[in-house]
Protein backbone atom coordinates (compact mmCIF):
# COMPACT_ATOMS: atom_id res chain seq x y z
CA UNK A 1 0.00 0.00 0.00
CA UNK A 2 1.51 3.43 -0.95
CA UNK A 3 -0.15 6.20 0.92
CA UNK A 4 0.49 10.12 -0.07
CA UNK A 5 3.97 10.47 -1.58
CA UNK A 6 5.40 14.46 -2.62
CA UNK A 7 4.64 13.96 -6.09
CA UNK A 8 1.01 13.11 -5.12
CA UNK A 9 0.95 16.12 -2.44
CA UNK A 10 1.55 18.17 -5.42
CA UNK A 11 -1.38 16.70 -7.26
CA UNK A 12 -3.97 16.25 -4.87
CA UNK A 13 -3.17 20.27 -4.25
CA UNK A 14 -3.87 21.32 -7.66
CA UNK A 15 -7.40 18.81 -7.00
CA UNK A 16 -8.68 19.94 -3.90
CA UNK A 17 -7.63 23.85 -5.00
CA UNK A 18 -9.94 23.53 -7.96
CA UNK A 19 -12.86 21.41 -5.90
CA UNK A 20 -12.68 23.48 -2.83
CA UNK A 21 -12.85 27.04 -4.92
CA UNK A 22 -15.39 25.22 -7.74
CA UNK A 23 -17.18 24.59 -4.86
CA UNK A 24 -17.34 26.55 -2.19
CA UNK A 25 -14.83 29.61 -3.41
CA UNK A 26 -12.55 28.21 -0.40
CA UNK A 27 -8.77 27.95 -0.89
CA UNK A 28 -6.51 25.40 -0.26
CA UNK A 29 -2.75 25.67 1.43
CA UNK A 30 -0.37 23.02 1.88
CA UNK A 31 0.54 22.92 5.73
CA UNK A 32 3.19 20.37 6.51
CA UNK A 33 4.19 21.47 9.42
CA UNK A 34 0.49 21.81 11.16
CA UNK A 35 0.25 20.74 14.56
CA UNK A 36 -2.61 21.27 17.76
CA UNK A 37 -2.92 19.12 20.62
CA UNK A 38 -6.19 20.63 21.18
CA UNK A 39 -9.21 17.61 20.66
CA UNK A 40 -11.56 18.21 17.86
CA UNK A 41 -14.51 16.57 16.68
CA UNK A 42 -13.92 15.48 13.18
CA UNK A 43 -16.18 13.55 10.39
CA UNK A 44 -13.82 11.39 8.00
CA UNK A 45 -15.00 10.93 4.56
CA UNK A 46 -13.82 7.40 2.79
CA UNK A 47 -14.68 6.44 -1.03
CA UNK A 48 -13.49 3.61 -2.89
CA UNK A 49 -12.09 3.11 -6.13
CA UNK A 50 -11.12 -0.11 -8.03
CA UNK A 51 -9.36 0.06 -11.39
CA UNK A 52 -7.46 -1.97 -13.77
CA UNK A 53 -4.15 -0.72 -12.66
CA UNK A 54 -4.89 0.47 -8.97
CA UNK A 55 -7.14 -0.43 -5.88
CA UNK A 56 -7.34 1.48 -2.31
CA UNK A 57 -9.61 4.14 -0.72
CA UNK A 58 -9.65 8.23 -0.56
CA UNK A 59 -10.01 10.09 2.46
CA UNK A 60 -10.49 13.24 3.93
CA UNK A 61 -10.94 13.74 7.77
CA UNK A 62 -12.27 16.83 8.47
CA UNK A 63 -13.30 19.14 11.26
CA UNK A 64 -17.31 19.28 12.64
CA UNK A 65 -17.24 22.96 12.31
CA UNK A 66 -15.37 22.70 8.88
CA UNK A 67 -17.98 20.66 7.34
CA UNK A 68 -20.83 22.86 8.30
CA UNK A 69 -18.90 26.00 6.74
CA UNK A 70 -18.16 24.13 4.03
CA UNK A 71 -22.53 23.40 3.49
CA UNK A 72 -22.71 27.18 3.82
CA UNK A 73 -20.73 28.38 1.18
CA UNK A 74 -21.86 25.85 -1.18
CA UNK A 75 -25.38 26.44 -0.76
CA UNK A 76 -24.95 29.90 -0.51
CA UNK A 77 -26.93 30.01 3.00
CA UNK A 78 -27.11 30.81 6.16
CA UNK A 79 -26.20 28.17 8.92
CA UNK A 80 -29.52 28.05 10.37
CA UNK A 81 -31.13 27.62 6.65
CA UNK A 82 -29.06 24.41 6.51
CA UNK A 83 -30.61 20.92 7.33
CA UNK A 84 -29.36 18.95 9.83
CA UNK A 85 -26.43 16.63 7.85
CA UNK A 86 -25.59 19.55 5.43
CA UNK A 87 -22.34 19.57 6.58
CA UNK A 88 -22.10 16.05 6.87
CA UNK A 89 -23.69 15.78 3.26
CA UNK A 90 -21.21 18.23 2.18
CA UNK A 91 -17.66 16.71 2.97
CA UNK A 92 -18.89 13.40 1.19
CA UNK A 93 -19.40 15.42 -1.83
CA UNK A 94 -16.33 16.91 -1.76
CA UNK A 95 -14.59 13.72 -1.21
CA UNK A 96 -16.43 12.21 -4.09
CA UNK A 97 -15.94 14.47 -6.50
CA UNK A 98 -11.95 15.42 -5.16
CA UNK A 99 -11.30 11.41 -5.75
CA UNK A 100 -13.14 11.41 -9.70
CA UNK A 101 -10.62 13.82 -10.33
CA UNK A 102 -7.92 12.80 -8.60
CA UNK A 103 -7.88 9.49 -10.33
CA UNK A 104 -7.67 10.92 -13.63
CA UNK A 105 -4.80 13.17 -12.73
CA UNK A 106 -2.83 10.59 -11.71
CA UNK A 107 -3.48 7.42 -13.54
CA UNK A 108 -5.30 9.55 -17.24
CA UNK A 109 -8.70 9.29 -18.62
CA UNK A 110 -7.98 6.47 -20.74
CA UNK A 111 -8.31 4.18 -17.27
CA UNK A 112 -11.98 3.29 -16.31
CA UNK A 113 -12.39 3.53 -12.53
CA UNK A 114 -15.13 2.22 -10.35
CA UNK A 115 -16.47 3.97 -7.16
CA UNK A 116 -17.79 3.16 -4.32
CA UNK A 117 -20.77 5.29 -2.62
CA UNK A 118 -19.13 7.82 -0.02
CA UNK A 119 -19.43 6.74 3.61
CA UNK A 120 -18.52 9.35 6.98
CA UNK A 121 -17.71 7.98 10.26
CA UNK A 122 -17.04 10.21 13.71
CA UNK A 123 -13.51 10.49 14.57
CA UNK A 124 -12.61 10.54 18.53
CA UNK A 125 -11.73 14.12 19.23
CA UNK A 126 -8.39 12.55 21.16
CA UNK A 127 -7.06 10.91 18.20
CA UNK A 128 -7.68 14.00 15.91
CA UNK A 129 -3.50 14.51 16.97
CA UNK A 130 -2.59 11.40 16.27
CA UNK A 131 -4.24 10.79 12.76
CA UNK A 132 -1.39 13.69 11.35
CA UNK A 133 1.28 13.20 13.60
CA UNK A 134 1.72 9.51 12.54
CA UNK A 135 2.60 11.01 8.80
CA UNK A 136 -0.36 8.56 7.07
CA UNK A 137 -2.31 11.79 6.46
CA UNK A 138 -1.38 15.01 4.73
CA UNK A 139 -2.53 18.03 5.73
CA UNK A 140 -3.91 20.86 4.09
CA UNK A 141 -5.32 24.42 5.38
CA UNK A 142 -8.43 25.37 3.34
CA UNK A 143 -9.34 29.16 4.86
CA UNK A 144 -7.46 28.23 7.81
CA UNK A 145 -8.96 25.54 8.50
CA UNK A 146 -7.06 22.10 8.91
CA UNK A 147 -8.33 18.83 6.81
CA UNK A 148 -6.12 15.62 6.81
CA UNK A 149 -6.03 13.88 3.20
CA UNK A 150 -5.39 10.42 2.52
CA UNK A 151 -4.93 8.15 -0.30
CA UNK A 152 -4.01 4.77 -0.06
CA UNK A 153 -3.49 2.66 -3.80
CA UNK A 154 -2.46 -0.87 -4.22
CA UNK A 155 -1.33 -1.46 -7.86
CA UNK A 156 -3.34 -4.13 -9.07
CA UNK A 157 -1.28 -7.20 -10.68
CA UNK B 1 -45.73 27.90 -18.56
CA UNK B 2 -42.45 27.23 -17.26
CA UNK B 3 -40.47 23.78 -17.64
CA UNK B 4 -40.38 20.94 -15.47
CA UNK B 5 -37.13 19.72 -14.50
CA UNK B 6 -35.88 16.33 -12.12
CA UNK B 7 -32.57 16.19 -10.38
CA UNK B 8 -31.21 12.72 -10.00
CA UNK B 9 -28.05 12.34 -7.53
CA UNK B 10 -27.82 10.53 -4.04
CA UNK B 11 -26.30 13.59 -3.10
CA UNK B 12 -28.73 16.03 -0.87
CA UNK B 13 -26.51 19.01 -1.48
CA UNK B 14 -25.99 18.72 -5.35
CA UNK B 15 -29.78 18.40 -5.43
CA UNK B 16 -29.99 21.66 -3.69
CA UNK B 17 -27.16 23.14 -5.42
CA UNK B 18 -28.62 22.33 -8.87
CA UNK B 19 -32.08 24.01 -8.11
CA UNK B 20 -30.67 26.61 -6.84
CA UNK B 21 -28.22 27.21 -9.77
CA UNK B 22 -31.37 26.96 -12.40
CA UNK B 23 -33.27 29.37 -9.51
CA UNK B 24 -30.80 31.87 -10.29
CA UNK B 25 -29.95 31.18 -13.93
CA UNK B 26 -33.15 33.09 -15.17
CA UNK B 27 -34.51 30.11 -17.23
CA UNK B 28 -38.22 29.35 -16.98
CA UNK B 29 -38.30 26.78 -14.68
CA UNK B 30 -41.69 26.48 -13.27
CA UNK B 31 -41.69 23.13 -11.07
CA UNK B 32 -38.74 21.21 -9.56
CA UNK B 33 -39.08 16.90 -8.99
CA UNK B 34 -35.73 15.22 -7.15
CA UNK B 35 -34.93 11.71 -6.36
CA UNK B 36 -32.41 9.86 -4.97
CA UNK B 37 -31.17 7.35 -7.47
CA UNK B 38 -32.31 5.75 -10.65
CA UNK B 39 -35.25 3.87 -9.90
CA UNK B 40 -36.79 6.94 -7.59
CA UNK B 41 -36.54 8.98 -10.87
CA UNK B 42 -38.35 6.00 -13.24
CA UNK B 43 -40.89 6.65 -10.96
CA UNK B 44 -41.14 10.98 -11.26
CA UNK B 45 -40.60 10.25 -14.90
CA UNK B 46 -43.86 7.88 -15.48
CA UNK B 47 -45.94 10.34 -13.15
CA UNK B 48 -44.95 13.66 -13.96
CA UNK B 49 -44.46 15.76 -17.22
CA UNK B 50 -40.75 16.41 -17.32
CA UNK B 51 -38.56 18.36 -20.13
CA UNK B 52 -35.20 17.95 -18.46
CA UNK B 53 -33.17 15.10 -16.29
CA UNK B 54 -29.79 15.90 -14.45
CA UNK B 55 -28.58 12.53 -13.31
CA UNK B 56 -25.78 11.78 -11.37
CA UNK B 57 -23.39 8.71 -12.64
CA UNK B 58 -22.68 6.76 -9.07
CA UNK B 59 -25.97 6.07 -7.18
CA UNK B 60 -26.85 3.40 -5.35
CA UNK B 61 -29.53 1.34 -5.90
CA UNK B 62 -30.04 2.01 -9.99
CA UNK B 63 -27.23 4.54 -10.91
CA UNK B 64 -27.59 6.74 -13.68
CA UNK B 65 -26.27 4.56 -16.55
CA UNK B 66 -28.99 2.36 -16.10
CA UNK B 67 -31.53 5.09 -15.66
CA UNK B 68 -30.57 6.50 -18.80
CA UNK B 69 -30.69 2.27 -20.57
CA UNK B 70 -34.24 2.63 -19.13
CA UNK B 71 -35.01 5.73 -20.32
CA UNK B 72 -34.18 4.61 -24.09
CA UNK B 73 -36.53 1.56 -23.69
CA UNK B 74 -39.36 3.70 -22.79
CA UNK B 75 -40.84 5.48 -25.55
CA UNK B 76 -42.90 8.20 -23.56
CA UNK B 77 -39.15 8.76 -21.98
CA UNK B 78 -36.85 8.31 -24.72
CA UNK B 79 -36.58 11.85 -26.07
CA UNK B 80 -36.15 13.65 -22.88
CA UNK B 81 -32.81 15.02 -22.79
CA UNK B 82 -30.38 14.08 -20.15
CA UNK B 83 -27.94 15.95 -18.75
CA UNK B 84 -25.08 14.58 -16.85
CA UNK B 85 -23.37 15.89 -13.79
CA UNK B 86 -20.66 13.33 -12.53
CA UNK B 87 -17.27 12.95 -11.19
CA UNK B 88 -16.49 10.73 -14.00
CA UNK B 89 -13.35 11.91 -16.41
CA UNK B 90 -12.90 8.05 -17.56
CA UNK B 91 -12.92 9.07 -21.60
CA UNK B 92 -14.15 5.26 -22.38
CA UNK B 93 -17.13 6.29 -19.91
CA UNK B 94 -17.91 9.26 -20.85
CA UNK B 95 -18.08 7.96 -24.63
CA UNK B 96 -20.28 4.88 -24.02
CA UNK B 97 -22.35 8.02 -21.82
CA UNK B 98 -23.21 9.90 -25.67
CA UNK B 99 -23.88 6.64 -27.67
CA UNK B 100 -26.17 6.50 -25.17
CA UNK B 101 -27.51 9.51 -25.99
CA UNK B 102 -27.03 11.84 -23.56
CA UNK B 103 -27.53 15.59 -23.85
CA UNK B 104 -24.66 17.26 -22.42
CA UNK B 105 -22.20 15.76 -19.76
CA UNK B 106 -20.68 18.13 -17.26
CA UNK B 107 -18.13 17.51 -14.43
CA UNK B 108 -18.46 18.57 -10.72
CA UNK B 109 -18.27 21.10 -10.22
CA UNK B 110 -19.36 22.53 -12.42
CA UNK B 111 -19.40 26.73 -13.64
CA UNK B 112 -22.94 28.01 -12.95
CA UNK B 113 -22.39 29.84 -16.21
CA UNK B 114 -21.52 27.08 -17.88
CA UNK B 115 -24.31 24.87 -16.62
CA UNK B 116 -27.20 27.74 -17.76
CA UNK B 117 -25.61 28.08 -21.22
CA UNK B 118 -25.64 24.30 -21.26
CA UNK B 119 -29.61 24.25 -20.30
CA UNK B 120 -30.42 27.28 -21.68
CA UNK B 121 -29.20 25.34 -25.53
CA UNK B 122 -31.23 22.25 -24.83
CA UNK B 123 -34.64 23.98 -23.73
CA UNK B 124 -34.28 26.61 -26.44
Amino acid sequence: MNTLKNPDNEIVLRVLSEVFEGFAFMFVEEEPDFDSEAPVECLCARIGFSGKSAAGVFEIVSPVDFCEELAENILGAEADELPPDAGENALKEVVNVACGYLLSEKFGTEEVFDLSIPETASVDPNEWRSLFVGGSYAVYLVEESPILVRLDSATAC
Amino acid sequence: MGYNVLIVDDSPIIRKMVAKTLKISDLNISGYHFAENGRQALTVLEENWIDIVFADINMPEMNGMELIEEMVRRDLMATIPVVIISTERSRERIDSLREMGISAYLHKPFVPEEFARVVRDLLH
